[in-house]
């Protein structure tokens, strides 16, 4: 078996799951439709985590606990309240969850767990799953996702899938011209097993798949040539010398517009 | 006194055929207007010359006397001189939308309003959403969204580093943010917090404290953010928009430059469009019609874009005029210049227009768009037609009317609204101004009685165009009589009739018209008879319709309505009715009638008896003691109880009492053309004079014993010819008639011949006592000198038979005054 025979291979097995963060707000429809629409021709089950933040639940025992609300009102953080609305956001994020899964056919779960945010999400993650993470967060370090994105794609050898509110657009329905889907090829073999699998993915999901190939090119520059195909999603190997840094990722998704499927490493 | 019956020249008046200088009417030309008709003619071409509020007219008439064709063939000949009004079409007011705009255009304008005004919204369905998914628009949007990212990215940004700083970590709770202290990147234990000496607490504390009220004070500039981002984007679609609708209706502007209010309309458009240019956006057009959202009148239907649709009511352009019909359509509308509307069916809709609703989720919903223009907006500028009969029958359409005659405005409302019984928020579409003229059409009772019960018509309906039911008959008419024929022949499409035929038909329209010295001017009733008599010259393969199928026709038309008088003649003849041909009687008379039950018109004798006895002076009428005589017959019998009063015994009183019935009539009984007839059998029943059954007579009479003239003439006549004729003729029959109705004798050929045989006769009477000298064949008698009728005599007698009443009144009344005393 070649290596593109592999990575073709791997594509079509079936996925353990594509794992979603549902976090404190609620899954965001258009993410999760597109989550489920990848989910279909690659068999994976679909599966939402919620976390509660346990820094929170020791900031509680704190004699300053308290909040800002998105209105600007300081007000106590009180323990009966933060439970009741985790636990409503955790049932909201479910049902939507159950709903997408069922309109597209497909295994679903959920699960809420207490620690840390994105990170308690890796740990439930494994080999081979596909991680949806929001790429922007509001008075969070693009360190923090950046890093939650090379631990995945490089310690658990999981793909990310990268949205993010600015590109939201583009993850709903396909426009007039059909959904696109380009993958960046940076002429390694890497790159061309990456451009082989997303050939696959883009026929089983009825998108049009185009390789764009990016060799010497900046970041930036890739990223506005991306922004202008208007495509529906981006994929990349995670090893491609294009991010050099933990935050181009999330640099190079927000410029281009764009939500991004990165491709573990070591996933031969 | 011998009276002479008439010679049967005098029965029927024969056209004279040596004024036709034609063979056929083929050869004849059209006649312009209508015989007769001057006056009428006149006052239509006064009532359309003049252009002042309230010269509307009603043309009066009876019933196929032609006024619509009339009025109309006039007003076609005339409209092309008038200016073609122009069109009028009602528009969304952007400001007020359910006070909708009316435009008004000059014609066949207000279509190239609509298509414009389509054709851009078209053109910006195209242009806008392209507009939007261009490289330049997206740049400056992203432009604007960077900024307002910016502006928020920077403030957490700077407070997160700040916390940062402090080693102050920021959480995200379910609906904001908290402030953790922290220690190595974790936040810290409680445990390891209430380790902290007191003061690195408090500065923890404050801290924090300090840290929330600048989290706070950004969430409170938020909204100001974002309010000033969609600022900027709102100002960014409406430059483009203004700039694609602007060249997109800048054609548009160029045509109505220089009508003001479709231009004002069209600014409004203008800015409209570039408001709502999101409209244009596929996202935009869901949300609109989103079911749980607001819903405006304009998605009544799925088009959102019919708050800018041009709904034109009226057009007056050369390709909007449909072609005449032939009167079966609701309502018609003959083109040209002014227009000429018929209205057929004068509800008070069809007439003011209404202002329709959809039904959509329960609710009657409605707009502009869905206003319909009535017959007063299609007759804007011309002349609306329309039969005042069926005007008045319909509710609110004659006050309707008037109400846009008098404020010279239509003014659309529901008849609901009208009554105000409705309250609910509907349109209030602008008024539009009223220029037109309104012909009513009605008979002439119609026209008297509006006269006298509306005071507003006379106001409103200044001329009057009173169309003639006859014409004098002499050559010159009769001439102008047979071009008219001819008109009606080529207009039909009917076979040109022979002059024998003109002939024939000038007598059976004298005959119509009941005078020998008239003609009728119904055209309606000649046109029948052309079309029926067309119907047997077809038949016989005939080239020409010739007399003898006018008379078939005549005849043809008689048999189909003949049943009635059949069963009236049979039970004559049969006795069930007792009607006497010979002998003579004492106070019974045959009197004579006309019974017209549809198109049956016929007359019959009726027995008039009369019984005489003293009395105090009444005159008894059965047929008025029970209800059956009416105003007129009741007032026959008052004058001759007058006359009897004054002419017989005026020193005594008159002491009589009599009866006076029609045998065997169970209907109503009216008019007084029997009085003659009723005074004859009294005057019999007081001289004890048979009277000699083989007379009818008919007329009315008046208190001084004169015989007046009657309707009906020969149809009474003729009523009594075919009892005698089925009989058999004795030649001792005959029909008395008031002199003055000889002038109408127009009979049936078969009754002149009868004359002619000298087997009936008809005897024309002037007074009384020529009635009576008649019928009784004794001298009815005149007063000489001395004042005393020729003894022996009917009058005589009759003077006699009352002073002997008088004379036993008298006596019978002193034996009861004695044995009142005794």
């Amino acid at each position: 078996m070649t290596t593109e025979d592999k990575s073709a291979a791997r594509i079509i097995e079936p996925r353990h799951k594509i794992l979603i963060e549902a976090e404190t707000t609620a899954l965001e429809p258009q993410a999760l439709a597109f989550a489920s629409r990848m989910a279909r021709p690659i068999g994976a089950r679909l599966v939402g985590c919620f976390v509660e933040n346990q820094a929170l639940i020791d900031l509680l025992e704190l004699p300053f606990a308290s909040e800002v609300s998105m209105s600007g009102t300081v007000r106590p953080l009180e323990r009966e309240r933060l439970l009741q609305e985790w636990s409503s956001q955790a049932k909201q994020a479910e049902r939507a969850l159950a709903a997408a899964a069922q309109t597209a056919g497909l295994d679903w779960g959920f699960e809420v767990r207490r620690g840390k945010p994105i990170f308690s999400l890796l740990e439930a993650a494994e080999r081979e799953d596909v991680i949806v993470l929001h790429a922007a967060r509001r008075l969070t370090a693009s360190s923090d996702v950046a890093r939650a994105v090379r631990a995945a794609t490089r310690d658990i050898h999981a793909d990310v899938l990268l949205t993010g509110a600015a590109y939201q657009r583009r993850l709903g329905p396909a426009n007039s011209q059909g959904p696109t889907l380009v993958v960046l090829d940076d002429m390694t073999s890497r790159g061309e097993a990456c451009c082989h699998a997303a050939q696959v993915l883009a026929e089983k999901a009825g998108m049009t798949c185009i390789p764009l190939r990016i060799q010497g090119d900046d970041l930036q520059a890739v990223a506005e040539q991306v922004r202008q195909m208007a495509p529906s999603l981006v994929i990349a190997d995670s090893g491609s010398a294009l991010f050099n840094r933990d935050e181009d990722v999330t640099l190079f998704s927000v410029n281009a517009e764009c939500p991004i499927l990165l491709f573990g490493t070591e996933r031969q | 006194m011998s009276l002479d019956a008439l010679s049967p020249d005098l029965l029927y008046r024969n056209c004279d055929l040596s004024v036709f200088k034609f063979e056929t009417t083929a050869e004849l030309p059209d006649i312009a207007g209508l015989v007769g008709q001057d006056r009428a003619l006149d006052a239509i071409r006064f009532g359309t010359a003049m252009d002042k509020a309230g010269y509307n007219m009603f043309v009066l008439g009876a019933p196929g006397a032609g006024k619509r064709t009339a009025v109309t063939r006039f007003l076609q000949s005339s409209i092309a001189e008038k200016p073609v009004p122009g069109d009028w079409a009602y528009v969304n007011n952007f400001t007020s939308p359910n006070k909708p705009l009316a435009l008004r255009t000059e014609a066949g304008r207000a279509k190239i309003l609509k298509d414009g005004v389509s054709g851009l919204i078209e053109d910006l369905q195209g242009a806008i959403p392209a507009i939007l998914e261009s490289e330049e628009y997206k740049k400056r949007l992203m432009a604007i969204d960077a900024q307002y990212a910016q502006q928020q990215g920077q403030a957490f940004e700077a407070l997160r580093i700040t916390a940062e700083a402090k080693n102050v970590t920021i959480l995200s709770t379910p609906s904001g943010f908290a402030f953790a202290p922290q220690r190595e990147g974790e936040v810290m234990k409680p445990d390891e917090f209430n380790a902290l000496p007191e003061e690195e607490r408090d500065k923890i504390k404050k801290t924090i404290g300090e840290l929330e009220r600048e989290l706070a004070q950004i969430f409170q500039h938020v909204p100001g953010w974002e309010k000033e981002r969609r600022t900027q984007i709102g100002d960014l679609n409406q430059e483009v928009a203004a700039n694609a609708v602007g060249r997109s209706i800048h054609d548009l502007t160029a045509i109505f430059e220089g009508n003001k209010t479709v231009a004002a309309w069209l600014e409004e458009l203008e800015k409209d469009l570039v408001e709502n240019m999101s409209m244009f956006t596929l996202d935009e057009r869901e949300q609109i019609m989103t079911p749980a959202g607001p819903m405006p009148a304009s998605a009544l239907v799925d088009d959102v874009f019919r708050r800018y649709a041009v709904n034109v009511i009226v057009d007056n352009g050369v390709d909007a005029a449909p072609a005449p019909t032939n009167g079966n359509a609701q309502s018609d509308f003959i083109g040209g210049g002014a227009p000429i509307v018929i209205e057929e069916h004068p509800t008070f809709t069809n007439m003011i227009g209404r202002v329709e609703h959809i039904s959509q989720m329960g609710a009657l919903l409605t707009d502009f768009s869905l206003i319909k223009g009535g017959a007063l907006h299609r007759a804007n500028g011309g002349y609306l037609l329309i039969d005042a009969l069926r005007l008045l029958r319909e509710p609110l359409a004659w006050d309707g009317l008037k109400r846009a005659l008098r404020t010279g405005r239509i003014v659309l409302e529901t008849p609901g609204d009208y009554l105000s019984l409705v309250s609910t928020v509907s349109l209030e579409p602008d008024p539009i101004p009223l220029d037109v003229k309104v012909i009513l059409f009605g008979d002439r009772q119609l026209y008297y009685l509006l006269s006298a019960a509306d005071p507003e018509f006379q106001d409103l309906f200044k001329v009057a165009a009173d169309f003639d039911d006859q014409i004098d008959r002499d050559g010159e008419s009769d001439l102008l009589y047979a071009e008219m024929i001819g008109t009606i022949c080529r207009q039909d499409g009917l076979r040109h009739l022979t002059k024998e035929a003109v002939g024939r038909v000038i007598e059976e329209s004298a005959r119509f018209a009941e005078d020998a010295e008239k003609l009728s001017l119904l055209v309606g009733p000649l046109a029948d008879l052309l079309r029926e008599a067309d119907l047997y010259a077809r038949e016989a393969a005939a080239d020409a319709i010739e007399a003898a199928h006018i008379q078939m026709a005549i005849d043809g038309r008689l048999h189909r309505s003949d049943r009635l008088r059949e069963r009236s003649l049979e039970a004559i003849t049969r006795e069930i009715v007792m009607i006497d041909t010979e002998g003579a009687v004492v106070g019974q008379i045959n009197g004579l009638s006309v019974l017209s039950l549809g198109q049956a018109s016929f007359g019959r004798p009726t027995r008039i008896t009369a019984r005489v006895r003293m009395g105090q002076g009444s005159l008894v009428d059965i047929e008025r003691e029970v209800d059956l005589g009416g105003p007129l017959h009741s007032k026959g019998v008052l004058i001759m109880t007058g006359f009897l009063s004054a002419h017989f015994a005026v020193d005594i009183p008159l002491s009589l009492s009599a009866t006076l019935v029609f045998e065997q009539s169970y209907g109503g009984v009216d008019g007084d053309s029997a009085s003659a007839a009723e005074l004859v059998a009294l005057v019999s029943a007081l001289a004890n004079a048979p009277i000699d059954q083989g007379f009818a007579i008919t007329g009315s009479i008046n208190q001084l014993g004169l015989i007046q003239p009657i309707g009906g003439v020969n149809e009474k006549i003729e009523g009594f010819f075919d009892i005698c004729a089925r009989r058999g003729l004795t030649g001792d029959q005959g029909v008395l008639i008031p002199d003055a109705n000889v002038k109408h004798l127009m009979l049936r050929h078969d009754v002149v011949d009868a004359v002619e045989r000298g087997v009936f006769s008809i005897f024309p009477i002037e007074t009384v006592e020529e009635a009576v000298t008649v019928m009784t064949g004794i001298q009815a008698g005149t007063r000489d000198g001395e004042g005393k009728f020729p003894p022996g005599s009917i009058f005589d007698r009759v003077e006699q038979r009352l002073t002997e009443f008088a004379q036993t009144q008298r006596s019978f009344n002193n034996s009861g005054e004695k044995s009142n005393r005794s």
